[in-house]
């Protein structure tokens, strides 16, 4: 992303508390409905939205539900109904929506969902990992892992426009606390320029009486295993639509995402592997290695579902070690980043060391210096089994 | 301003991608599902079976509740050829078996019954379909008598009826008393039927046996209901001028030879006991029934024995007279108390006497003419039945016609009414409705002369006591069994004739509900 | 026609319930009692498998199949959905079993009476989870024989009072029904549709293979259960008490009710009475005013 000193046309700088990004940018997509439950540390992101609906200056049904399943259910019916939807949720809450979170993506319907990465109990821990979210890849919904708070902001407009277009729901998360609880100088788009980009959502299906369908009907195996591989299908072109999302964005935000970042990657001969806030702890370390003469570079994994393997592919051939820096673990297996690189370099005939390193759980501080300390370690890292810290 | 326009890239209802149904589940046959199917059976309504001659009640009834008078009075006629008459003088059997007496109240059969009667009074009978060179001869224009001669005449063949009094009618004519039966509906009830039939009718005609069986060489057969003759007279009752028996005393009150006297007794408890008191009670004699048995035994028709007490006649119970003697030109009677006995009823140690001017007998009557059936001789009417009802004759009088003509056409097949197979009904569903009230002529004007005690229905009130009606074993597309289907399978055919359902075999899965909630017992299930 | 019922039909023939199902026939005067401008969500229930299979339907009006625990909530989202359209005119309907009501979906249905969410809360009760094979649910009556209760007997419990614990919540129409009295059936959706805000229909559902009776006797059963007290047709009356809408006659033993249906074929004497007594409890609580 390149980072620019004065606001573009349209857009207004503000200095903002990163769970206000993201509820600026809720407004602006003008959400019909909204479903929430409190849990830390989403409960700003829901509050500031409660304000702008009770003040008027959202015309949303806010639904206070008892708790996060019903929040995501809610959203199903105000989505199958046709209406445009949000919630935002983490950790537990994200657990509890898990049954729910099948039905969303094999449905079809579209939502983009806030989730504020936190550890799972027990014990209770309300710090950043993202054991929450990596838990739900196999749920059909994409996954998006942002740095900042702008990203975060300019990634909801991104995800309505995709949700809608791919009918599958997006999760976009958020480091808790690092990023929602902590303020940044960030261009605010005006509402012209969101709506001209996300126009108002036109349900290709909906709960309509006058053309009565039936959403989920019991199917027989074979038409099951047809619903799957087109659902799968659609996945694999996701990657495709975000580069067509994202150019319609940068046409009007001047601005661009893409699915995988590089960073330093010039004959880099180790390349770290990381998604989310940690991503700006590394880039830091990234720079002080490259001043110490080492030739180290870094990728940072913004979407993880689909998981955008040909772009990796294109950043780490003829690399010949990678750190995948994983906050996730599968007990008995590593690390979940580990494994998902592992996954899809396999077929290389010649393909890169993967370290599995396990760099932070339920908070785990994590300093330019722990990376650094990594890297130098490098040696004593084992290629096969998780490396704890 | 731009509108980057996004199209979704899943087609609405691409069921490929999307798990979204929009087609109906009527393709799936569940009608397989089944062990048990509803089969649509009519079945006699309980009133009928009741019904001497089988009136189709359920079938008339709906029909006037449709609103089609002259419908309800073809199937009437179609088994009873004197509706105006048997609407007031049957004892209405078929009231007694009304399913409806479960719920609320029974229907009101014999009122709409001599609803549709009056109304056909004028109403010609269809002539028959084919006319036929047979001739038979009917003996006796009572009740069975002109029963048999219709359904004779309406199978085509010509029919003479032979009478002995001056008029026809019989029974009907002289035996009730006006105010049961008006004179000018049985005459209008005659009329219509013999003109258009075009029935001889020979009357002042005093049949011997010889003499029928002279006619039964004349015609192709005959059909002999010339009823009983006198009324029985116990010996010891026997040649006193002042004791006088019922039927001739209801004959002679006919004719308006009214007796002199001014207090009367009569001896019995069947209708003649009560249509002789109810009548001299109208001439202004002063009137007591004396009957051996109680009150409640009394087998008069139960609404002639509450008109009797209405109208203030005293009944002596359970008392017999055992001796009279003439006494200053009077009668005096020994009463005493009936006792139940091993030989019966018998007079018990307790008497009393009383003074009469007349004593009426009303205990029963013998033949007077005896008449063997044999080929083409046939037998009905009271000869046939003893003292019956006038529907009981009539029945007879069909029954008559009826072997009639298949002796005359073997061939012929009988026609066949269906088995009397009860309706199962089911009531639950079945809304209760108020009861309706029969309206009585004020009794001032009851006892003061021959005015009908029964004033009839209007047309109103008869669609109201139609209404009534179950029409059990006749489906009348009520709807009952279409609103409890579970499985959408029953179609209503309202406005088909005769209106009915269709089941559709191939989605219902033979649950049965329909033939639990059927309030007509018209659907069964059968095994597969 | 019939209790002036629309010959419209909502529901098609060809549906999967089983014979003399009252579940079915419950939703297909159900839906001729609210018209088509309905939205019927279901949660799992011997429904799901009852509407038909992908890519079939037995409704002709929308429908929402959702998981188990979610109905109320995703009832919520459908009824905020459609006002945020205009569409107050169409009525949102849940469909759920006991299980999906009494269990599992009660936090739900708690949350959405809680928020009185504009929409019908049809509950069918067939008195245990039946869809899966007749198990004990907490709307299983005492004494009543589920595959869990294979002894028949659980005295530790009597049926939870739901109508009393929704009633907790300020609904705004409350009722009890069943489709075997089809008059009160037909007057209480009138009232629940002309309702505004939550409204909870409690319908009882004879289950002929679960409660292990002939299909052609699941009316006359419900109708036992009406009579004899063990299932009082009650609604919310304009002083917001309960009230019963329909007395019999003459109330008819429980014992009727129990040895109508082969479930209960464990019961005693003593099992019979105690079941009595607690129906004329309940009964005496609804009794008119």
């Amino acid at each position: 992303m390149n980072f620019m000193q004065n606001p573009p046309a349209q857009h207004t700088s503000e200095m903002l508390l990163g769970s206000d990004a993201i509820a600026y940018g809720v407004k602006l997509c003008r959400p019909e409905v909204i479903a929430a439950y409190p849990i830390t540390p989403q409960t700003h992101i829901i509050e500031t939205l409660s304000s702008m609906v009770d003040s008027g200056e959202m015309p949303s049904e806010y639904i206070k539900v008892e708790s996060e399943m019903s929040a995501i259910a809610a959203c199903f019916g105000s989505v199958a109904a046709g209406s445009r939807s949000f919630t935002a949720t983490s950790s537990h809450g994200l657990a509890l929506m898990h049954e729910m979170l099948h039905w969303f993506a094999a449905s079809r319907f579209p939502l983009v969902m806030v989730n504020a990465n936190r550890a799972l109990g027990a014990p209770w821990n309300i710090w950043t990992d993202q054991s929450d979210s990596l838990a739900q890849r196999d749920t059909g919904w994409l996954q998006i892992y942002c740095e900042t708070a702008q990203e975060a902001l300019d990634t909801i407009l991104l995800s309505y426009w995709l949700t809608e277009r791919i009918m599958l729901p997006v999760m976009v998360m958020i480091d808790g606390f690092i990023l929602s609880h902590t303020m940044e100088q960030l261009f605010v788009p005006e509402q012209d320029l969101a709506d001209r980009f996300l126009p108002a959502y036109q349900a290709p299906y909906h709960l309509d009486t006058e053309n009565p369908l039936s959403f989920g009907a019991a199917a027989t195996p074979d038409n099951f295993y047809n619903l799957r591989k087109a659902l799968a299908k659609t996945m694999k072109n996701v990657p495709k639509e975000i580069e067509e999302g994202a150019e319609r964005f940068s046409r009007l935000f001047h601005r661009r995402y893409a699915n995988l970042e590089g960073y330093r990657l010039e004959g880099a001969e180790v390349v770290i592997v990381s998604s989310g806030a940690l991503t700006g702890t590394v880039r830091i370390a990234v720079d002080r290695l490259r001043d110490a003469g080492k030739k180290v570079g870094l990728v940072k994994l913004r979407l993880f579902r689909p998981f955008p393997r040909e772009e990796l592919l294109e950043m780490v051939q003829g690399v010949p070690d990678v750190l995948a820096f994983s906050r996730a673990v599968s007990y008995g297996a590593g690390g979940t980043l580990a494994q998902e690189l592992r996954a899809s370099l396999y077929h290389l005939e010649s393909r890169p060391r993967i370290f599995d390193v396990i760099i932070s759980l339920g908070g785990k501080e994590v300093f330019p210096e722990t990376v650094i300390d990594v890297v130098q370690g490098m040696g004593g890292l084992s290629p096969v089994n998780s490396n704890w810290f | 301003m731009e509108i980057i326009n996004q199209d979704s890239l899943v087609a609405p209802g691409d069921l490929n991608e999307a798990p979204i149904s929009m087609t109906t589940t009527e393709g799936n046959l569940t009608g397989s599902w089944k062990f048990f199917s509803p089969c649509l059976q009519e079945k006699v309504s309980p009133c009928r079976t009741a019904c001497p001659i089988q009136n189709n009640i359920a079938e008339y009834m709906y029909f006037l509740n449709q609103g089609e008078k002259d419908r309800a009075l073809e199937i009437l006629r179609e088994s009873n050829p004197l509706p105006a008459i048997t609407g007031r003088v049957c004892p209405r059997f078929c009231q007694q078996e009304c399913n409806r007496l479960q719920l609320d109240q029974g229907v009101l059969i014999g009122s709409v019954e001599r609803f549709l009667g009056d109304y056909g009074l004028k109403i010609p009978y269809p002539a028959p379909e084919k006319k036929r060179s047979e001739r038979v001869a009917v003996v006796g224009s009572g009740p069975a008598g002109l029963a048999a001669a219709y359904f004779l005449a309406r199978a085509g063949i010509q029919v003479t009826v032979y009478e002995k009094e001056a008029e026809p009618g019989g029974l009907l004519r002289w035996g009730i008393p006006e105010y049961r039966l008006p004179k000018d509906v049985l005459r209008q009830e005659l009329d219509n039927l013999i003109n258009s039939f075009n029935i001889g009718l020979e009357c002042r005609q005093d049949m011997t046996s010889e003499k029928i069986e002279a006619l039964s060489s004349d015609y192709q057969a005959v059909f002999c209901a010339p009823g009983l003759g006198a009324s029985i007279l116990p010996r010891e009752f026997a040649g006193y001028d002042r004791v006088r028996q019922g039927l001739d005393l209801l004959y002679d009150l006919q004719q308006g030879r009214i007796p002199e006297g001014r207090r009367f007794a009569v001896i019995g408890g069947g209708n003649v006991a009560v249509d002789a008191a109810r009548s001299l009670l109208r001439y202004g004699k002063e009137v007591e029934i004396i009957y051996r048995r109680t009150y409640a035994e009394m087998p008069a028709y139960p609404d002639e024995k509450r008109h009797l007490s209405e109208e203030g006649i005293p009944v002596q119970e359970q008392s017999l007279v055992t001796d009279i003697t003439p006494h200053k030109g009077a009668l005096r009677l020994s009463v005493s108390q009936a006792v139940k006995s091993e030989q019966g009823i018998v007079p018990g140690p307790v008497g009393s006497e009383q003074e009469v001017d007349v004593l009426v007998l009303a205990v029963g009557q013998t033949e007077h003419l005896r008449i063997e059936p044999k080929e083409r001789l046939f037998v009905g009417g009271d000869l046939q039945l003893g003292a019956s009802s006038v529907v009981e004759a009539m029945a007879t009088g069909r029954q008559g016609a009826t072997a009639i003509l298949q002796q005359l056409d073997p061939e012929q097949e009988a026609p066949e009414l269906p088995a009397p197979e009860p309706a199962a009904v089911n009531l639950t569903y079945v809304p209760r409705k108020k009861p309706l009230l029969l309206r009585e002529t004020a009794l001032e004007e009851r006892v003061s002369g021959f005015v009908e005690t029964d004033p009839g229905f209007s047309e109103d009130e008869a669609q109201l006591a139609a209404a009534r009606c179950l029409s059990c074993g006749k489906c009348t597309a009520c709807g009952l069994c279409w609103f409890f289907c579970p499985d959408v399978s029953i179609a209503l055919e309202t406005e088909a004739d005769p209106p009915g359902v269709t089941i559709d075999s191939e989605h219902c899965k033979g649950c049965g509900l329909c033939a639990f909630v059927c309030p007509r017992g018209v659907i069964r299930m059968e095994e597969d | 026609m019939l209790w002036n019922v629309t010959t419209v039909e909502y529901l098609n023939s060809g549906h999967l319930g089983c014979p003399g199902c009252g579940a079915s026939l419950s939703m297909r005067h159900a839906l001729k009692a609210l018209g088509e401008k309905t939205v019927v969500v279901i949660p799992a229930c011997c429904w799901s498998i009852i509407a038909g299979p992908f890519p079939t339907t037995a409704l002709s009006v929308p429908l929402l199949h959702v998981p188990f625990a979610t109905a109320a909530a995703c009832a919520s989202g459908v009824r905020r959905a459609l006002i945020t359209k205009g569409h107050q005119d169409v009525q949102v309907m849940v469909w759920a079993g006991d299980g999906g009501t009494f269990d599992i979906g009660f936090q739900a249905l708690s949350g959405a009476a809680d928020r009185n969410e504009d929409f019908i809360y049809v509950c069918y009760d067939n008195e245990a989870y039946m869809n899966t094979g007749v198990q004990q649910s907490s709307a299983t009556p005492c004494g009543a024989w589920t595959t869990t209760t294979p002894g028949g007997k659980d005295f530790a419990y009597q049926k939870k009072d739901l109508i009393g614990i929704v009633l907790g919540h300020h609904p705004a129409y409350i009722a009890t029904a069943t489709v075997s009295f089809p008059e009160d059936f037909y007057l209480k959706f009138e009232k629940a549709r002309k309702a505004h805000g939550f409204t909870f229909l409690h319908l009882l559902a004879a289950c002929p293979p679960g409660w292990k009776i002939d299909s052609q006797d699941s009316l006359k059963v419900t109708r036992l259960a009406v009579d004899s007290g063990v299932f009082p047709l009650i609604e919310l009356n304009e002083s917001g008490e309960l009230q019963q809408t329909y007395r019999p006659d003459s109330p008819i033993p429980v014992k009727t009710y129990l040895q109508s249906q082969k479930r209960f074929k464990d019961l005693s004497d003593e099992d019979i009475e105690l079941i009595q007594a607690q129906a004329e409890e309940k009964n005496k609580k609804y009794l008119p005013a």
